[in-house]
């Protein structure tokens, strides 16, 4: 007696069926949408992780090439710097021409060189001031023979004089024999200051 | 005239939906030819608690009265969740019988006999209805038989008036009786009285009297006699009165202003004696016959409920007929009754609402806690 139903009995069931359609469809909806989100989830994680990894690769790939860029440019830019610097140095020498020439007017009849030694000069205290270094520059070594000690000696004194070197030092002058004959075996050393080349006005009589 | 209430404010979010959903019955949905009374109920403090009421009348349900909102329409208005909805079975079509089956043995199909009985009762083809029972108290003198009250409803019946319902919008989950509609929402009153009790439903086109002996409905009877229709007409050819007028005076002045300048005139009253006398002679009647049968003289109390059991003077004159305790069955009897829905505190037309709403196992509690 607490309850009854006199719904037809097939009404009923039909009822029920639809309810339960109805049950099973909110189910399969909330269902649906529960994995859908997890998966949209998951999927959104997962797509950042591996963007992130794709990100990160790429930039170390970048970052690898840029490095590998530097490297080269930098060993071209190396390479152009100890270019330019030799190109600097041969740029800056002296005109060896005028110099040869002048060398050769400068030694007359008297003397005759046995060695003419052209040599980068080492980085040396300037004597002229103390504690700075000697500018580069060029040694110049004069060996040789002449007739005499004495025209030896006034053959220094002419380098020394055309004012082509930044000194000129006698370095050795005795007397000695050549073929049978008295001479003097003399050495100058002639220092030229690189930053300066020698023109044509320089040179006393040069003829190139 | 429309009674449209809610007992709670309006929110229309779907987390409170839920949450209301779970605590909120399906919609009583009482209805009859000048009238459609909807009730919901929510669990309150103590028990069940009005939460929603539509209360309507005059209206139409004729699906090709499109014009007028639709039942489910005014239902959301009023407040109420869902669309599931018991309503009481047409007593017109319902057919009944007291059948003895046979003693109950294991592996008995007693619903199958007591259809096939009630069926052959009424000589109708058994698989075309819809059948109910229950057993009734064994009888002071009677056999080893298992006394039942059957119900039956035809299946074409049934459909006719759910379909016409559920046209409305609403999804009818259950075809009761007002009786034992009645008779859940009110078993705990019925309990507290002890002996034989009686409830009479007095509607306008449809009008029963159950009585209730031992814990459940053991008579119920159909009584057109009852209706009020009759009555109103008798009164409005009497008193040439436009017919809203003499409801007013039914429902307002009724017996109670007898002898008095704002009384009815005698005609009218008159017509009301008489259509109280034959309430009182059918529950005599009613009462006798269950006295009979369980040899118990011990008459409870009478409970008048309905669109048309709030006749003031009604109850007490029947009363004073029987002998017996005789009241109005009123909301507040059955449920808390929410402050916002305090004009609908003695509605005696919400009773069955309240009684098709109000979960089965609402009755098993009450009458534990009675017992």
């Amino acid at each position: 007696m607490n309850a009854i139903n006199l719904l037809p009995a097939h009404r009923i069931v039909r009822q029920a069926r639809r309810r339960r359609r109805r049950l099973w469809t909110g189910i399969v909806i909330a269902y649906a949408l529960a994995t859908g989100l997890g998966a949209g989830s998951y999927w959104l994680a997962n797509r950042t992780a591996a963007d992130l990894t794709a990100e990160l690769a790429s930039l170390v790939r970048e970052s690898a090439e840029t490095k590998a860029a530097w490297a080269r440019s930098s060993a071209l830019l190396q390479q152009k710097r100890q270019r330019l610097a030799a190109g600097s140095v041969a740029g800056r020498h002296a005109d060896w021409s005028l110099l040869l020439a002048y060398l050769a007017q400068a030694r007359g009849d008297q003397i005759v060189y046995e060695t003419i030694d052209i040599q980068p000069r080492a980085t040396a205290t300037n004597p002229a001031s103390p504690g700075s270094p000697l500018t580069p520059g060029f040694s110049i070594l004069l060996e040789g023979w002449s007739v005499s000690p004495l025209v030896a000696q006034e053959f220094a004194v002419r380098l020394e004089q055309s004012a082509l070197f930044d000194r000129v030092t006698l370095v050795e002058n005795k007397t000695g024999e050549r073929q049978g004959l008295a001479a003097a075996m003399f050495r100058v050393a002639c220092d030229l200051d690189g930053s300066r080349v020698p023109t044509l006005a320089e040179v006393p009589d040069a003829k190139p | 005239m429309t009674h449209l209430a809610n007992g709670h404010a309006h929110s229309r979010s779907w987390a409170s939906a839920f949450g209301r959903a779970s605590r909120l019955t399906a919609i009583g949905l009482d209805t009859d030819d000048r009238g459609v009374f909807a009730v919901q109920l929510a669990r309150g403090r103590s028990g069940w608690a009005l939460r929603s009421v539509l209360s309507i009348s005059t209206p139409s349900l004729d699906p090709d009265e499109s014009s007028e909102p639709s039942l489910a329409e005014l239902l959301e208005r009023s407040g109420f969740s869902g669309k599931r909805a018991i309503a009481p079975a047409p007593a017109d079509k319902l057919i009944r019988s007291l059948l003895d089956l046979p003693a109950r043995q294991a592996g008995l199909p007693l619903d199958q006999i007591a259809a096939q009985e009630l069926a052959r009762v009424h000589r109708t083809d058994v698989d075309a209805l819809q059948t109910a029972w229950w057993e009734l108290p064994h009888p002071t003198r009677g056999s080893d038989a298992t006394p039942a009250l059957a119900l039956g409803l035809a299946h074409a019946d049934a459909e006719a008036y759910t379909d016409r319902l559920e046209a409305q919008g609403v999804e009818i989950e259950r075809l009761e009786t007002r009786g034992v509609a009645l008779a859940r929402a009110a078993s705990g009153v019925l309990r507290q009285c002890g002996g034989v009790s009686a409830i009479a439903y007095l509607g306008w086109n449809q009008a029963s009297i159950l009585i209730y002996a031992k814990g459940t409905i053991v008579y119920e009877r159909a009584v057109d006699e009852l209706r009020a229709l009759p009555v109103h007409v008798a009164l409005s050819e009497r008193l040439e009165l436009d017919p809203e007028l003499v409801m007013h005076a039914m429902e307002h002045i009724g017996l109670v202003g007898d002898g008095r300048r704002d009384s009815l005139p005698h005609e009218a009253v008159a017509i009301l004696r008489e259509h109280v006398d034959a309430i009182a002679s059918e529950l005599h009647a009613s009462f006798s016959y269950v006295a009979h049968r369980y040899n118990d003289e011990d008459l409870g109390r009478v409970l008048l409920a309905g669109p048309h059991a709030s006749i003031p003077g009604l109850a007490s004159t029947i009363a004073e007929r029987l002998g017996a305790e005789c009241d109005l069955l009123t909301p507040a009897m059955l449920v808390e009754v929410p402050e916002s829905l305090q004009s609908f505190a003695e509605a005696s037309r919400l009773c069955t609402a309240i009684g098709l709403a109000m979960p089965a196992s609402q009755n098993q509690r009450l009458a534990e806690d009675s017992a």
